[in-house]
């Protein structure tokens, strides 16, 4: 496999479009801020520069490059195979009831024995993420891996924009299957979030809307235990999200992020549903336990280079609220995985509203929160 | 702890990060060889101070976290601690729980008897689990309990018989509606007892308490309960009108249970059945005894007549000898029939077929038609037979008039037969009790030996065979008579001597007339008469006396010629009567001739011979009497013209023989009425057409079912007389048919007189209702035969030589006629006056109610029934001088034979002429239809 890549802040200049294509890509992923997204012309450009290329990508809140991480920048990433199977399938997204549906086409889109993973680039806004991954899961065998996020649009969280062949669209899905026996993806996850403080029972939950903990409001609880940070409700809640536990108050591996409170009702929501007979514990991550987290992903797909073909590419899907823990040393992450995946491995990727993966050492694909979500893609030999 | 060379991850790599080297002593490597120029320090010292900046955000955050850790402990020890308060203070508490429920659950387990499980106590949940278990099989129980015992009080309610529950101190505990019903008690009320519910019922009258005190009732009520306890009882009470049978036992546990079963009607069909076995057992018991004594009783008269019938045969005896011999036949043919009809009477009696009317009637007019009858036989004996009555009789009583008579008439005929000379004289008078009246028949007959008296009532004994053979009879009317005085409630007692006498003495309860007729204005005749007879004397005295007349024994002519000189111009002119055949009688008229008003002068004489030497011849009396002297011939002699149809019957005690039933006899021409005569036997067929034929009438013969059928299509007649066992088709199934159609419409309504010898008042009903108008027993006599005849062809139209067919057209009934019911024998013979006013009383409440069910069967339709009704109506009517309703009845009654549907009005047209009946009834005898 060859890859290319070029960053840029507006319209891709002819001389870099250039570089892209004379790898003679098959596939070019193009990850973007909004404004990057909608510049009038981009999609013909990148046709007309990229003929026979399969494009594919979406609109960020800060986009991951072979640099670093980046904000409104449109990175673009070609992928030359030596074995090229991919394919592609796109979908509308009629509205948040439809995103079952809408997996399902595209599942069945892409449905063909030989496709072995599928990557999938949605709009970020108005779907219910766990849906969609239930729609592709309907249709697909269970051992297709199916990878991706949720496009983001620097928190503004009103508009996303997905990008194929045929448009660049606020409620299109796309999804890209591949095909060729020769080309594996390894998927890794990981959060690096630590848990505090006794296991708390849900005892009153609607949908997302956690109302009691242990018989007692969640909000007070959530408070005693913040302390000082309390005072900076909502803002601070990001920083300490809940774990989901079973019944049997085993982790799933899920987070749930506080979006907001409600002082009157005593309750928080959370950015996802919540697990009812569960049990939540607090959390809290440092800089340096994020960053570890994403080693941690970034060692669970690694593989032995004597068996592979060429350049590699690592597709990150990381969540926005990492970056908001992080901050200016949001790189780090980046740089931890990139540490981790050594010379030869092409980085691209976004930081998105949500993040879609297989569990760990499972099959099993979840919507995630807060976790850095990693796509080994590398070519046999 | 290696501070020589730091090697921690994070710092690495912010070195790293920082100076792009991978150690410390790398680091350290690069400070010491460089800075080599100015950019190079600076840019060394940038890094450094950013390397130093990270580590002191990773010390900030560090702190941050352990702040943040430490709080959270805190804050979790400070609510493990309060967990922990709490648990202790629970679990205290569940101690406490743990302890009672152990304690409660081994007592319970104890109660239950169901072994503890070792150590299952100490478990707390095991413990809860077991109490709900055992809290849930309590309740399960009490479920089952309460279900089984509402099932068991519907059940108990449902019960049809009556069932109640005492406990062992007999209070109450349960009873359903049958109880209360049996005993009539609406409500038992709360907490009462056995001795209160009899008393309950003492109280209220509706047990039969043998009139014992309350005390001494419930003194047995409660030693029935008592004796329970020596094991189950079956009784029988009764409560009201209902019977109950009580099954009543007593369970170990001193429960006592009663079932009572209204068992009324079982019992009533079991006195039904007890009853029917009875009568069968009697009717059988009868038969047999009827059937041994009536071959002996049988065989000598008909050995009499056979005997005299072989000396016929030969011939070899003289004409004086013929004649005896022929009249010892006819002497025997008549015992037998008279022997025939006791028999039946006494079986009919035994069968329990004795039915007593319930009428007002006159009992000297019973005795007198007795004595009538009597006198026949005593006059050709040359008896003397008197009637006395006692002053004080009240003669208007209630009862059985024919049976009265019967008694009497039984008693009399005993008397004549047993007495070859001398008197015979009948006492009726009061007895003490106010509805008692005593009959004496009192003979100087032969008398009866002591031994045979006891058994004198018994059917078939005579006083003993010597006598049956000189005298002959059965010796069944004083066993009649003993039945007929038991069945009236009286007694009957027999006093004899022999070779002086016998006198029987009857009373009978005889209650006053319901309503008492008009009493007839008293005679107020001055009487003098010449008897000297004395129980003549005597009755004719007493009779006078009743008659409200002056009554004056004269002892000869000289007497009388003084008392009718006294009496000449004074008042009423005086009667005399004189006993014609007396000695002295003949010298007394003459003594007395002088002053004598043949006009007021009536002989009394012993026989109807007109003896040329006898005072009445001498005399030339006018006026009669036969004796004994009755009453009522005293009144029609004495009395001034009164109309003949008062109640007083005109009463010949002698008619002419034949006189009163013979067509014609009143002089007119016999009517050419055609009777056909149905008979298969060829002697019965010619001896009922000669005796037909000599009185008058037109007489045709057919000598089986079919012949009858043909002859009847082919011509029409007036009367059948049909005999009943045929070879070929029973004159039932004849007249079926002829009723039917069969031999043309015109006969369809002829009537149909039956003849047979069957007897019995079933055999009557079949023949009625087969469709035959009347009933005569063979052997055929010529009274009941013409009579029969009259009675059905006069209704067809008195009109004397009228053709049958015009004659109905043209002649309008009547709607009374006094005749029919005077052609009776027993009327036209005096021999029961009052039979004539029973009849028409009976037949008027009967033709009301058949008239009744007439109009019910019209309302539904039922044209069978109302043929039988309107018949029968026709039949009854036609028998009492019906004859306008019996004519209606007849057309109603030929109108559906001939399917024609039923008139409307039919009922209502038969009404008005059994009103028309009722009227002219009422007018020729004011006393029939009283009440």
């Amino acid at each position: 496999m060859k890859i290319a890549q070029i960053t840029c802040t507006g319209m891709p200049s002819t001389e870099a479009l250039a570089r892209l294509s004379a790898v003679a890509p098959q596939l070019v992923l193009g990850f973007g801020s909004i404004g990057c997204m909608t510049l009038p012309g981009l999609l013909p450009t990148l046709q007309a520069a990229l003929p026979g290329a399969i494009l594919a990508g979406c609109s960020t809140a800060g986009e991951i490059g072979n640099d670093g991480v980046t904000d409104d920048h449109l990175v673009l990433t070609a992928l030359q195979f030596e074995d090229p199977d991919i394919r592609q399938a796109t979908t509308t997204l009629q509205s948040m009831e439809d995103t079952f549906d809408a997996g399902a086409r595209l599942a069945t889109q892409l449905l063909d024995p030989k496709v072995h993973d599928v990557v999938v680039f949605a709009q970020g806004v108005q779907i219910n993420g766990s849906a969609l991954i239930a729609g592709l899961r309907s249709v697909l065998p269970p051992e297709v891996g199916i990878s991706g996020g949720l496009a983001g649009d620097a928190g503004a969280f009103t508009r996303t924009y997905t990008l194929s062949g045929q448009a660049i669209d606020s409620q299109q899905i796309v999804a890209l299957g591949f095909a060729s026996p020769r080309t594996a993806l390894r998927h890794g996850s990981f959060h690096g979030w630590k848990p505090f403080g006794p296991a708390r029972k849900v005892t009153r939950a609607v949908g997302n809307v956690l109302f009691e903990l242990d018989g007692e409001p969640a909000l007070n609880v959530y408070r005693r235990y913040l302390g000082d940070h309390a005072k900076d409700l909502p803002r601070s809640g990001l920083l300490f999200p809940f774990e989901m536990l079973g019944a049997d108050r085993e982790g799933q591996g899920l987070i749930r992020t506080i979006l907001g409170i409600d002082n009157d009702a005593g309750s928080l929501i959370l950015a996802g549903d919540i697990l009812e007979d569960g049990y939540l514990k607090l959390m809290h991550a440092s800089v340096d336990s994020l960053v570890e987290g994403a080693e941690s992903a970034a060692d669970a797909v690694r593989c032995d280079a004597d068996k592979i073909l060429g350049d590699r590419l690592a597709l990150m899907v990381t969540c926005i609220g990492r970056k908001l823990v992080m901050g200016a040393r949001v790189d780090e992450e980046v740089e931890a995985v990139a540490d981790v995946l050594g010379a030869g491995c092409h980085r691209t990727g976004f930081y998105s509203n949500g993040e879609i993966s297989p569990m760990q050492d499972a099959t099993d694909c979840k919507l995630h929160n807060q976790t850095m979500t990693i796509t080994h893609i590398v070519e046999l030999a | 702890m290696s501070t020589a060379n730091p090697s921690h991850t994070l710092l690495l790599r912010q070195i790293k990060r920082s100076f792009g080297v991978d150690s410390v002593e790398a680091l350290l490597l690069l400070s010491a060889s460089s800075p080599a120029g100015e950019f190079e320090k600076a840019d060394h010292e940038r890094r450094l101070r950013r390397l130093l900046d990270m580590i002191s955000a990773s010390y900030e955050q560090f702190d941050r976290d352990l702040e943040l850790r430490t709080r959270s402990l805190e804050l979790s020890s400070e609510e493990l601690t309060q967990a922990n308060e709490r648990l202790r203070d629970e679990a205290d508490n569940q101690k406490l729980v743990l302890d009672t429920l152990r304690a409660s659950t081994g007592d319970l387990m104890h109660d239950l008897e169901i072994p503890g499980s070792d150590g299952s106590e100490d478990d707390l949940l095991g413990l809860a689990t077991l109490l709900r278990e055992l809290l849930l099989q309590r309740q399960e129980a009490h479920r089952d309990l309460e279900l089984a015992k509402a099932q068991l009080n519907s059940a108990i309610d449902a019960l049809h018989a009556g069932f109640v529950m005492f406990d062992e101190h007999a209070m109450l505990l349960v009873s359903n509606q049958g109880y209360r019903d049996a005993l009539q008690l609406s409500d038992l009320g709360g907490q009462v007892s056995f001795s209160d519910i009899m008393g309950m019922v003492y109280d209220s009258g509706v047990t039969d308490t043998k009139a014992r005190s309350r005390e001494a009732w419930l003194a047995v009520a409660c030693g029935q309960l008592e004796r329970l306890r020596e094991g189950p009882r079956l009784f029988q009470v009764r409560y009201g009108q209902r019977w109950f049978r009580v099954d009543a036992s007593r369970s170990p546990e001193g429960l006592t249970v009663m079932v009572l079963t209204d068992i009324t009607d079982a019992r009533r069909l079991n006195e039904e059945l007890v009853q029917a076995r009875d009568t069968a057992e009697a009717a059988s018991l009868a038969k047999s005894r009827f059937l041994a004594n009536m071959s002996h009783e049988l065989r000598t008269p008909l050995n009499a007549v056979i005997g005299a019938a072989q000396l016929l045969e030969g011939g070899d005896t003289d004409p004086e000898s013929q004649a005896h011999l022929v009249h010892s036949i006819q002497r025997s043919g008549m015992n037998l029939l008279g022997l025939i009809e006791n028999i039946l009477d006494l079986s009919r009696i035994e069968a329990g077929q004795l039915q007593l009317s319930s009428l007002d009637f006159h009992l000297l007019d019973a005795v007198d038609a007795a004595l009538a009858t009597a006198a026949v036989t005593a006059r050709s004996k040359g008896l003397s037979l008197s009637c006395e009555v006692e002053t004080g009789l009240q003669p208007w009583r209630h009862g059985d008039a024919q049976r009265v008579r019967q008694v009497v008439l039984n008693l009399l005929g005993n008397a004549v037969k047993f007495t070859p000379k001398g008197d015979i004289v009948v006492t009726v008078g009061p007895t003490g009790t106010p509805d008692g009246v005593r009959l004496s028949i009192a003979d100087t007959g032969i008398g009866i030996g002591a031994a045979s008296l006891a058994t004198i009532f018994e059917p078939f004994r005579q006083a003993d065979d010597g006598m049956n053979r000189r005298f002959g009879g059965s010796g069944l009317g004083l066993s009649i008579v003993w039945q007929i005085v038991q069945a009236m409630g009286g007694s009957i007692s027999v006093r004899s001597e022999l070779d002086r006498g016998t006198e029987f003495v009857v009373e009978l309860p005889l209650p006053a007339a319901v309503s008492m007729p008009e009493a007839p204005p008293p005679l107020a005749l001055p009487v003098a008469f010449y008897e000297p007879h004395e129980p003549s004397a005597r009755a004719l005295s007493a009779h006078l006396t009743r008659l409200g007349c002056e009554a004056h024994r004269v002892s000869d002519g000289h007497a009388l010629r003084q008392f009718l000189f006294n009496r000449h111009g004074a008042g009423e002119p005086p009667w005399v009567l004189l006993a014609c055949d007396a000695d002295g009688a003949r010298e007394c008229a003459n003594i007395a001739a002088d002053v004598l008003d043949p006009e007021h002068v009536v002989g009394m004489t012993g026989s109807d011979s007109a003896d040329p030497g006898s005072a009445k011849a001498t005399l030339k009396l006018p006026r009669n009497i036969i004796k004994p002297v009755l009453r009522s011939a005293l009144v029609s002699r004495m009395a001034p013209q009164r109309p003949t149809a008062t109640r007083a019957m005109p009463l010949d005690p002698l008619p002419e023989p034949g006189a009163a039933s013979r067509p014609g006899a009143n002089g007119a021409a016999p009517p050419r009425v055609q009777v056909l005569v149905v008979e298969d036997d060829p002697l019965n067929q010619t001896i009922v057409c000669r005796l037909l034929t000599h009185a008058g009438y037109v007489c045709s013969a057919a000598s089986n079912g079919s012949q009858a059928l043909e002859v009847m299509a082919e011509r029409s007649f007036d009367i059948v007389l049909m005999d009943w066992q045929m070879p070929d088709m029973d004159g039932l199934e004849v007249t079926r048919r002829v009723r039917a159609g069969a031999a043309g419409p015109a006969a369809q309504a002829l009537p149909i007189v039956a003849l047979t010898a069957n007897a019995f008042a079933e055999d009557r009903k079949a023949c009625l209702e087969a469709g035959m108008d009347d009933f005569l027993t063979k052997p055929v006599q010529l009274e009941a035969l013409l009579a029969a005849v009259q009675r059905w062809t006069h209704r067809a139209g008195s009109g004397a030589g009228a053709t049958p067919s015009t004659a109905r057209e043209s002649a309008e009934p009547v709607a009374y006629d006094p005749g029919v019911l005077g052609a009776l024998p027993m009327v036209a013979d005096g021999s029961d006056p009052g039979y004539v006013d029973e009849l028409l009383h009976f037949f008027d409440e009967s033709a009301a109610q058949a008239l009744d069910q007439c109009d019910d069967a019209l309302a539904k339709g039922d044209t069978d029934t109302l043929r039988r009704l309107v018949h029968t109506l026709k039949s009854a009517a036609a028998q009492v001088g019906g004859m306008a309703m019996a004519a209606e009845a007849a057309r109603q009654e030929a109108a559906l034979r001939r399917n024609e549907p039923p008139e409307a009005d039919g009922p209502q047209r038969l009404r008005s002429t059994h009103h028309a009946f009722r009227e002219a009834v009422r007018k020729a005898r004011p006393g029939a239809m009283a009440g």
